[in-house]
């Protein structure tokens, strides 16, 4: 499981004191003061796949349009079954996550992006509004996700979250 | 609980792998991660793999029928550390989801119990699923659309009054009706391997075009013109405002429905157009049928 950070990543939130090592696998610039256009397309990307998420798991809809439009699979049908097994279980969301997101790979037509998130989201059962057993704190939890340049456009094509397994700021 | 953006690792990997151990999870992908790996269904018997592990539940357990399970919790087999049930999600998921795997297959729910178990589990994509063991695969669907061709909608008799034959005229009611013994409600059932379905059509109304633009809607067939009942009234009628040749038609519409026995489906397909009777008229101004009230006594 991916760790959160680590050198040589690109901070999205710190962008202007970011310094990244030089490697095979990625075209990250060695120094640079701003983050360039593909990053920050990247990371605009990765934020963009949480928010369809989020937005999706409202009403637990899995034929949200916006799903598609940050998401190709195998992430998107993976996020397609979870949404209709809660609404099948009658079961939505709600609460944010905070992101922090870095970049740890980059290609032109692939990205890694780690994460240690802030997540408040919780399942609900719908007809009563109350949280599903258990109920569970906020926490920080670990997030790797690969994108790939989809058309134009930056999709993320999968993700993994390992709850709890982050330290904040890390 | 935590919403899932995917199936947390800790619980499929950490939390599982407790009790079964590593590559005992119910399923991952070759990174260990979320995806059920590929399971199949054989006259109802689930077998799913994970990586080169094979998780079968006991035999009589049938994946379609929730109420089966494999062993309770506090029962720990090696391969069946859980109790779980399965439910097929019909076509339905397949529509939300999308097609999980290799073809004919279902997604299928699992719901479990056990230490570190979050349910709703993700559902898996179950190929060569047959519900029943021996049964084909038959669409209910398409079996269904076979039954509702076979519905004989047929066109009606046009009515009137005065007759058809007749000149209609301007200014004075028209009765219209249609040949009472085409208002009644029609059935058809078409089967294909196990599945038998049933299509239902029930005329709701009638829809009459005059032939000058304007449209008549009646609940009913109409009522039929008595001359022995002169007071008699009707709720479908016209009256022609200009004189012309017209030519009529009348258009059944019927309520669908279907139900299947043998696998599930059925529902209202709302209401379909039966084919148009038609019929030409001609309408005249109607001559002055009243002499002067000082003509009288």
């Amino acid at each position: 499981m991916a760790s959160c950070g680590g050198s040589g990543a690109l901070d999205a939130s710190h962008p202007t004191t970011t310094r990244a090592k030089s490697t095979t696998t990625t075209s990250l610039p060695v120094s640079s003061t701003t983050l360039a256009p593909t990053s920050v397309a990247v990371l605009n990307a990765y934020r963009a796949g949480w928010a369809a998420f989020e937005h999706a798991l409202a009403d637990a809809n899995p034929s949200d349009p916006e799903l598609a439009a940050t998401m190709v699979e195998p992430q998107l049908q993976n996020v397609k079954a979870n949404l209709f097994a809660d609404k099948r279980a009658g079961m939505v969301g709600r609460g944010t996550t905070t992101l922090h997101p870095k970049i740890t790979a980059l290609s032109a037509t692939t990205a890694t992006v780690v994460d240690c998130a802030y997540s408040r989201a919780e399942l609900l059962y719908a007809t009563t509004g109350k949280p599903v057993p258990p109920v569970t704190p906020p926490e920080y939890d670990g997030v790797r996700a690969t994108l790939v340049l989809s058309g134009s456009t930056w999709k993320v094509s999968k993700q993994t979250v390992t709850e709890g397994t982050c330290a904040p700021g890390s | 609980m935590r919403a899932r953006l995917v199936i947390p690792a800790t619980v499929v990997v950490a939390s599982m792998c407790v009790l079964i151990g590593p590559g005992r999870a119910w399923a991952g992908d070759p990174d260990g991660q979320y995806n059920w790996a590929g399971a199949t269904a054989n006259g109802g018997q689930l077998t799913v793999q994970a990586g080169g592990t094979y998780w079968t539940p006991p035999a009589g357990s049938s994946w379609a029928k929730q109420t089966e399970s494999d062993p309770s919790p506090g029962k720990p087999d090696p391969n069946q550390p859980y109790g779980c049930t399965y439910k097929d999600g019909g076509l339905s998921a397949t529509e939300a989801i999308g097609v999980g795997g290799p073809q004919p297959g279902q997604w299928v729910f699992v719901t479990c119990a056990g230490p570190g178990v979050l349910n709703p589990m993700p559902p898996i994509w179950v190929t060569n699923a047959q519900p029943v063991a021996g049964a084909a695969q038959v669409d209910p669907v398409v079996v269904a659309d076979q039954t509702i061709q076979q519905l004989p909608l047929g066109s009606a008799t046009i009515e009137m009054a005065p007759p058809a034959g007749a000149e209609q005229l301007v200014g004075v009611a028209t009765w219209l009706w249609i040949e009472p013994g085409a208002w009644q409600t029609l059935t058809a059932t078409a089967s294909a391997g196990t599945v038998t379905t049933t299509a239902t059509a029930t005329p709701t109304k009638v829809v009459w075009d005059m032939g000058d633009g304007s449209t008549v809607t009646c609940d009913g067939p109409g009522t039929p013109y008595d001359p022995s009942r002169p007071n008699a009234t009707t709720d479908c009628s016209y009256t022609w405002t200009q004189a012309g040749s017209y030519q009529v038609s009348a258009t059944i519409y019927w309520s669908v429905s279907w139900t299947s026995v043998g696998a599930p489906g059925g529902g209202n397909l709302g209401l379909k157009p039966g084919p148009p009777s038609q019929m030409a008229v001609r309408v005249t101004e109607s001559q002055a049928i009243n002499t002067p009230s000082s003509g009288g006594n």
